[in-house]
């Protein structure tokens, strides 16, 4: 009998070898049934993220938008 | 009201009747956060009021993303530093009057840009809650989802933490 924990090391060896191969075909696939196994797959390998195109084009680069609302969220709680 | 930021120190510390709302996070706090900490899996902080009550705690530790938009990436790596915020816990008691702002503000951002300056990370990361509320949290505070399509995993560029500390500091 397989008990959680069980599961949680098999499925966390199977993302070991998981393939770039597969995870380029997860990583463009966008239907329901590719995005559960997106979140299964991170629920038992934190490790295992796909990294969108947005977040490789936002990591070198300043967000105003995100910075000026940030700024303003932060302004109004630290006057309390 | 006021808050400070300490080094997470069992003894001095006293969470006996802390309360976050969240039974396994208050469980990890009381049990198994100093463990974690003695086996250099994370490093623990606490918030402490005014009265040095500790109001609620975070950790910060080492993390890596992967990446599989190698062809898109400026410099081909394959892996992105990051670093975890594994916990973030507000005592239910000051919930709802700004600490959470406060202790993102004052704590997790200027322990993060004071740790990068030893070891370096592209980006802060948190898994928040499934929880609409928590994660409209995080979105003030300038994180954003990894993915459209995913709940679990958000993040917030260095770039865009010091600016928002630059921009907070000038106003202070």
């Amino acid at each position: 009998m397989i008990d959680n924990n069980m599961e949680e090391n098999i499925f966390q060896n199977s993302t070991n070898i998981f393939s770039t191969k597969t995870s380029d075909v997860l990583n463009s696939c966008e239907n329901a049934t590719c995005n559960k196994i997106k979140l299964k797959l991170k629920k038992f390998n934190p490790h295992y993220s796909i990294v969108s195109k947005d977040f490789i084009d936002n990591l070198y680069n300043e967000d105003k938008k995100v910075i000026n609302k940030a700024v303003s969220f932060f302004r109004k709680k630290l006057k309390k | 009201m006021e808050i400070t930021i300490e080094t997470f120190n069992k003894t001095k510390h006293n969470r006996d009747n802390f309360d976050c709302g969240n039974e396994p996070l208050n469980d990890y706090i009381k049990t198994k956060l100093s463990q974690d900490i003695k086996k250099y899996s994370n490093t623990g902080y606490t918030i402490l009021n005014k009265n040095k009550e500790a109001i609620g705690f975070f950790t910060l530790s080492q993390y890596s993303l992967k990446n599989n938009n190698t062809r898109n990436n400026k410099d081909g790596h394959k892996t992105i530093s990051a670093t975890l915020l594994g916990l973030f816990a507000i005592d239910k008691k000051f919930q709802g009057q700004g600490m959470g702002a406060k202790a993102i503000y004052k704590g997790v951002y200027f322990k993060f840009l004071e740790s990068i300056k030893i070891i370096v990370s592209s980006t802060l990361v948190v898994h928040p809650l499934s929880n609409n509320r928590v994660i409209r949290f995080y979105e003030n505070c300038g994180f954003k989802k990894l993915d459209e399509n995913e709940e679990l995993t958000m993040y917030i560029t260095t770039k865009d933490i010091t600016s928002i500390v630059k921009e907070l500091n000038k106003s202070n």
